[in-house]
């Protein structure tokens, strides 16, 4: 059920092949990576994460109750659209960028969702309550013209109509 | 992409003792400076992995003092 709601009915998508519209090598992602190893790759997120900015926010984003998984993943996401480095280093440095907020959050006193929970589906389900609840209130809305259309009587006469053809059944 | 990969790999993570840093062996000096083993090859091949779990582990335990250092006080 939960999986039927997540299914995105809008139009406000990519067309497809969208994507290959630009030239080959046009985008960050289609070039070499800028930092090719999980060292230099780290050298280049921990410092920014460190910066004052940086951690004010990403202090405001923990006590709103963001999982730290999507954090990091966002911020790795970001960093191979930037083509700062490839997917695959990307992902093994996404624990340390993890352990990194861990780190400053602890630093702050700060209480975080790390998103490592196998039931850290509160956000989701919450979300697909209000999808059920707006579909049902929509239903609803389209339900009472209905019903008052097959209010309608119905006579006699029309039920016993003479059936015709020459494939009816004869009393 | 699949959203319980980074719980898996930081699982996989946190199951692997601390890693140490392994002495070179000395040069032996002969005519085969270098010494290409199947061993080395496979090192190579993790090289990228390992040094992932290396700078976990680094982070790993400064937070851990930090959350020590809290404690005590």
């Amino acid at each position: 059920m939960s999986e039927a709601l997540d299914i995105d009915f809008s139009f406000s998508r990519p067309i497809p092949g969208e994507g290959l519209t630009a030239e080959l090598g046009a985008r960050p992602w289609q070039n070499p990576p800028q930092f090719s190893t999980v060292d230099e790759a780290l050298g280049y997120y921990i410092p920014r994460m460190a910066q004052e900015d940086f951690t004010k926010s990403l202090i405001n984003v923990m006590e709103m109750g963001v999982p730290l998984t999507s954090l990091s993943n966002t911020i790795m996401l970001s960093g191979v659209m930037e083509g700062k480095h490839s997917v695959d280093v990307g992902i093994l440095i996404m624990p340390s960028i993890i352990e990194t907020m861990k780190l400053l959050g602890d630093a702050a006193g700060v209480e975080y969702d790390t998103g490592m929970e196998k039931n850290t589906s509160t956000v989701d389900n919450n979300t697909a309550l209000m999808v059920a609840e707006k579909l049902a209130a929509s239903k609803d809305d389209v339900k009472q013209p209905v019903e008052e259309m097959t209010e309608e009587p119905v006579t006699e006469d029309e039920i016993k109509e003479p059936l015709a053809g020459l494939m009816a059944r004869r009393n | 992409m699949n959203k319980r990969i980074v719980p898996n790999l930081i699982t996989s993570f946190d199951r692997i003792p601390v890693l140490k840093k392994q002495e070179q062996p000395q040069d032996t000096g002969g005519l085969l400076r270098k010494k290409v083993s199947s061993e080395q090859t496979t090192k190579a091949e993790y090289a990228p992995l390992v040094s992932a779990v290396k700078s976990y582990q680094e982070i790993r335990q400064a937070r851990m003092e930090v959350l020590e250092s809290r404690k005590n006080v």
